[in-house]
């Protein structure tokens, strides 16, 4: 097809992307440098009575008038707050004589929320990425050589797990996780046996490992389902071939499929990376936040459980969330650019 | 969403207008009421809807309560929410002063919140964390009600080393809304004031420390997940007779009551224990009720407030288990025994909820920065510099 048709048959999505996709994102990246004028605040005084003893109690409380006017630049203001990148923090802790040091690390680093969100988001993205491709590329093999009769069944029981809304599938994991009965931590509690009654919500490291075994349960449906659709499209010319040239099974998946299956790889691979790095709905299914924040949890925190919306911060965290995913994404699509260019020439 | 709201009002005031006109002293045909949707509430709720009113029931409501009521006209003419969500919505300017409309004036003082000599609010129930324990607990320890909370931790102790439960002791300690609650509960008890000169966080002294090591010393006997203990959790854990002791909220405790029952154990109520000699229970005194919004016309906001006034009344009260479902502040108002706990706390002189504006972003960073020094990972001091700094952050913003 010539790039002009291309183009012209691609142009209602490009024109709905940039509506829904291009439009929002300027606008977040314009709400994390500007906010309304400051509101003036108003003390007063509010009162109310104890039903039983008939005490009145009276506090004081600050109403705020609403300054109608332009929005105001903060510049980095929001990027640079605690509750983002956390500039002032960690310099103070850089010259409090802990620089460099591990405890800097520990201490001072990990102990803000972007940063712990971070390391959660960033080991649930790589710790699930390689399980999902493997076990998804393994149970598509499994399927494709199961006897005919059994493949259907087998394909609707193992697409399951992403067809459960991911609210519900975490709430039950978490409920299995229960360290009165709970099947999963009697299970590992029997597995580990030399280790005295551990409990699989009670510490960071165990509730991360149960949140990323839960995200290789959801995830690998979609993989499989994916690499099980280019399985039907692998040339049976050239596997005969290869079985002719007397090349034994593996080398016919390693030599023939598996190159067949590259671009779906990387297409599962993007999708996933994308979508690990914004887990949320996990944190609530686990009651996690207390051991694991994401991200978007962060971004959940500022608008939803504050009373008063903080748009700056969660604005300026959404915006580094995108260039994050960016960053991730790069390897993969600079190898997809490479293909295309070799593709075209 | 509209639609469904849309077909809501049309069920209700086709089921309700024709059969109940009569028993409703106020129509409200186009007028709508946002709430919770906990038993107390819903019954509300469904005598509003009885005289024709749109009621919306959301667990999650107070996520969108200031946004509602920022509209002009605002989407709902009234709030059924609790001192939390009127603080936010009042601090905003969204609230409307109600002290001349009709009705307002004869209503008990104990059901008026006041602004500035202002009415702003219509108080109808009052809820409070107090001391859940059950008999069978004290009867094998031996010990008394506790009163304190170092007698809670005796009797704790007792009841491990008698065999009874691994771990008898419980809580709503799940990190966020839930943990945060915990340490302002906690904080009463110590008698100190939150904040200093306005809004300045006033933690970071010896009774934050000892705040936080009371707590420490609470979690530390109970079930290793503490930090994902919700309500329900809680009450979960009495219904399977896996806890016995807690300081759970009132609006729980005919459930609990129930639980007990069911597994043939009565439980106790008694008022929220103090601390450290102290003589200020460590809990907060919560209410429940409407406010109106400030974006609506004069003649809807007196027939809200009319509908509002109507509903929380003595007909409302006798319907069915209405009477038990909270501690109602009607004059006609009997205790039941699931009272008795909110009721001698409040007795012992708790404090209400603080209505600061800024007290929500405390109670965030509150919930958000001590999970680590509850699990082990981070000292009293480091925790309490933590929910200062976010909370200074929040201020900031």
């Amino acid at each position: 097809m010539p790039h002009r048709a291309f183009f012209a048959f691609l142009m209602p999505s490009l024109l709905a992307m940039v509506l829904f996709i291009l439009l929002p994102l300027i606008s977040v990246g314009y709400q994390s440098l500007f906010s309304p004028p400051r509101d003036i605040e108003v003390l007063s005084e509010i009162c109310s009575t104890n039903f039983l003893t008939g005490v009145r109690s009276c506090e004081q409380t600050v109403t705020i008038e609403k300054v109608e006017g332009p929005k105001i630049f903060r510049g980095l203001d929001f990027f640079c707050g605690r509750s983002v990148l956390a500039c002032g923090e960690l310099a103070t802790g850089w010259s409090e004589n802990k620089g460099g040091t591990g405890e800097y690390w520990s201490k001072v680093v990990l102990n803000l929320p972007l940063y712990k969100a971070m390391a959660f988001t960033m080991f649930y993205t790589l710790i699930t990425t390689p399980f999902i491709i493997v076990l998804g590329l393994v149970v598509a093999l499994v399927v494709d050589n199961l006897w005919r009769p059994l493949r259907g069944p087998t394909i609707f029981a193992s697409l399951l797990p992403f067809i459960v809304t991911p609210l519900v599938g975490s709430l039950v994991l978490f409920w299995m996780t229960d360290n009165t009965g709970g099947l999963l931590y009697a299970l590992t509690n029997t597995l580990a046996f030399w280790v005295d009654d551990f409990s699989l919500r009670a510490s960071p490291q165990a509730t991360w490992s149960v949140i990323a075994v839960y995200g290789i349960w959801h995830v690998t449906p979609f993989a499989f389902v994916v690499f099980y659709a280019g399985l039907q499209t692998v040339s049976q010319d050239q596997l005969e071939a290869a079985m002719i040239d007397g090349a034994p099974r593996f080398d016919r998946l390693r030599y023939v499929i598996l190159p067949h299956l590259m671009p779906l790889i990387t297409f599962v691979l993007l999708i996933h990376i994308m979508d690990a790095f914004r887990v949320l709905e996990p944190i609530f299914g686990f009651q996690a936040a207390a051991n694991a924040q994401s991200v978007s949890y962060l971004i959940y925190e500022h608008l939803v459980l504050q009373a008063d919306k903080r748009y700056g911060s969660a604005a300026a965290t959404s915006v580094l969330t995108i260039v994050m995913v960016f960053i991730l994404l790069l390897p993969v699509l600079i190898r997809t650019w490479r293909d295309f260019r070799v593709a075209a020439r | 969403m509209k639609k469904i709201r849309i077909a809501l009002v049309a069920t209700s005031a086709a089921l309700f207008s024709a059969s109940y006109a009569s028993a409703c002293a106020v129509d409200g045909a186009g007028l709508s009421i946002l709430s919770a949707a906990f038993p107390a509430v819903e019954a509300l709720q469904d005598e509003s809807a009885a005289c024709g009113a749109a009621t919306e029931r959301d667990q999650e409501h107070k996520d969108k309560i200031n946004a509602a009521l920022a509209a002009n006209p605002s989407a709902y003419n009234a709030v059924l929410g609790a001192n939390s969500t009127f603080t936010a919505a009042n601090s905003e300017g969204l609230v409307a002063v109600i002290t001349d409309v009709p009705g307002v004036a004869d209503l008990p003082t104990s059901m008026k919140v006041e602004q500035d000599g202002e009415v702003v609010a219509i108080a109808v129930g009052a809820n409070a964390q107090h001391l859940m324990v059950r008999a069978d607990v004290l009867e094998a320890t031996g010990m008394d009600m506790p009163s304190t909370y170092e007698e809670v931790l005796a009797l704790a102790d007792a009841a491990k080393a008698a065999g009874l439960m691994e771990y008898p002791l419980t809580g709503t300690y799940a990190a966020g809304w839930n943990l945060g609650e915990e340490f302002v509960n906690m904080w009463q008890a110590t008698g100190e004031p939150m904040f200093v000169n306005g809004t300045e966080a006033n933690i970071q002294n010896d009774a934050g420390i000892a705040t936080l090591n009371m707590m420490k010393e609470l979690t530390s006997r109970m079930n290793p997940d503490f930090l994902t203990f919700n309500s329900d959790a809680v009450q979960a854990q009495f219904e399977q007779g896996t806890a016995g002791i807690a300081n759970l909220w009132g609006s729980r405790a005919q459930k609990v009551i129930d639980g007990g029952a069911a597994l043939g154990v009565e439980v106790v109520m008694g008022s929220a224990p103090t601390m450290g000699g102290g003589s200020t229970p460590a809990s907060t005194l919560w209410w429940d009720g409407y406010f109106f919004a400030a974006n609506q016309s004069e003649e809807d906001l007196a027939r809200a407030v009319a509908l509002a006034i109507d509903s929380a009344d003595a007909d409302m009260l006798a319907k069915g288990d209405n009477m038990s479902l909270f501690v109602w502040m009607m004059d006609a108002y009997e205790a039941t025994p699931a009272a008795a706990g909110v009721f001698a706390t409040a007795g012992n002189g708790v404090p209400a909820y603080p209505m600061y504006s800024h007290m929500g972003k405390m109670h965030t960073a509150l919930g958000a920065e001590l999970t680590e020094f509850l699990s082990g990972q981070e000292s009293a001091e480091q925790a309490l510099a933590d929910v200062v700094a976010a909370y200074n952050a929040a201020l900031a913003e």
